[in-house]
């Protein structure tokens, strides 16, 4: 009961941190969401800690952000038929750029961070 | 705050909204369910076998996808809280992210614009419109932040929304044979690497490389997504 009042206490502290940020967003022209990030980031600094059912309903929440990426991708699908016989062409251009920048972000990572991470512990990687 | 992307609070609100939304909460506990059991390939993704069994509901219950589409808002909704909750890992990694500072922020911001101007770029040769390739910009960073801000800069919200997804995906689906090719065996470099250019999808992924991947992905998403929505819309305020 303590803990679901406490979650309950926090989601409604995400609630009213994000309706800050909307709000925060008529003056600043920033997306509130991020605004709101950037309140909830600073309050953390302030507090010095993270509030324990804070910690778990956002673990919770970000654990199954998926959840949130199943619309667009069905939307996606409207804009398909929208595209029609350029989809293919486009659906091309996006999966290539992808995978550029892919290619050049992990080199670069690895190039400029690889070496003294890298030593500190072992490099073991997973397949 | 009356209205988010076009639609007022009533229709956020309204029953079909509920219904809409346990259907995909049920959709997507069922393609978490059977991406657990088929060993958790990339290619059997939440996010893909989850729209997958939302269109069947759609085809089977005879409702056509616009239908969904119109009344997800209260999803859509709930996403504001979900980012704003970002700021917890992100204050949580602050020692990991003062520790590789410039260093880790440089990696990030570079990584997070060659996407979206190889993007752009690839969009404009092949003769798309103004508003798709504006669309492509914010596709490297997490779906509400991306739908924002392409709202700002005169995009599609709801096509920014369908190719941070599309980009997620390729870019997890790439990921293994990618760093191979490029010898990144570091787990803060692929951790990064993965939040940079494949946001919260990527995040996931790098989740189940070790912690320590998926904490340097958090930052490099937060990161990524505060940059990109700070910088796209300045940009086009001095440009437009």
């Amino acid at each position: 009961m303590k803990t679901l009042s406490a979650t309950l206490i926090s989601f409604f502290a995400l609630l009213l941190v994000w309706q800050l940020g909307a709000m925060l967003s008529e003056l600043i022209p920033l997306p509130s969401s991020l605004l709101g990030l950037l309140i909830l980031f600073f309050a953390l600094v302030l507090l010095g800690r993270v509030p324990k059912a804070l910690h778990h309903l956002s673990q919770f929440l970000l654990r199954h952000l998926s959840v949130f990426f199943i619309a667009p991708l069905l939307s996606a699908w409207l804009f398909a038929e929208q595209l029609a016989e350029r989809l293919p062409l486009f659906i091309f251009c996006i999966v290539l750029s992808t995978f550029i920048s892919f290619v050049i972000s992990a080199w670069l990572t690895q190039a400029l961070l690889g070496q003294d991470s890298g030593s500190a512990d072992k490099p073991d990687h997973h397949e | 705050m009356s209205s988010m992307f076009g639609q007022n609070i009533a229709q956020i609100f309204s029953s079909q909204s509920f219904y809409w939304l346990a259907v995909t909460i049920g959709a997507y506990c069922l393609a978490l369910l059977l991406f657990r059991l088929l060993g958790r390939r990339v290619i059997f993704h939440p996010i893909l076998l989850g729209s997958l069994l939302v269109g069947l509901w759609c085809a089977i219950t005879l409702n056509p996808i616009s239908e969904y589409q119109d009344h997800q808002g209260l999803l859509t909704w709930l996403l504001g809280p979900a980012t704003v909750a970002l700021a917890v890992p992100l204050y949580g990694q602050l020692r990991s992210v003062l520790q590789i500072r410039g260093k880790g922020l440089l990696v990030v911001i570079l990584g997070g614009s060659v996407g979206p101007l190889t993007a752009i770029a690839l969009l404009y040769v092949f003769g798309f419109s103004h508003e798709i390739q504006i669309s492509a910009l914010t596709k490297s960073i997490t779906t509400p932040l991306a739908m924002e801000t392409s709202d700002s800069i005169g995009g599609i919200p709801a096509l920014a929304a369908a190719l941070v997804s599309i980009t997620g995906i390729t870019a997890v689906l790439f990921s293994r044979w990618i760093f191979r090719l490029t010898q990144c065996h570091c787990e803060v470099a692929q951790g990064l690497t993965l939040g940079t250019i494949a946001h919260a999808i990527g995040t996931a992924e790098a989740m189940q490389t070790s912690q320590k991947a998926g904490a340097f992905a958090t930052m490099a998403l937060c990161v990524n997504g505060i940059v990109t929505a700070v910088v796209l819309p300045v940009v086009f305020l001095l440009l437009v």
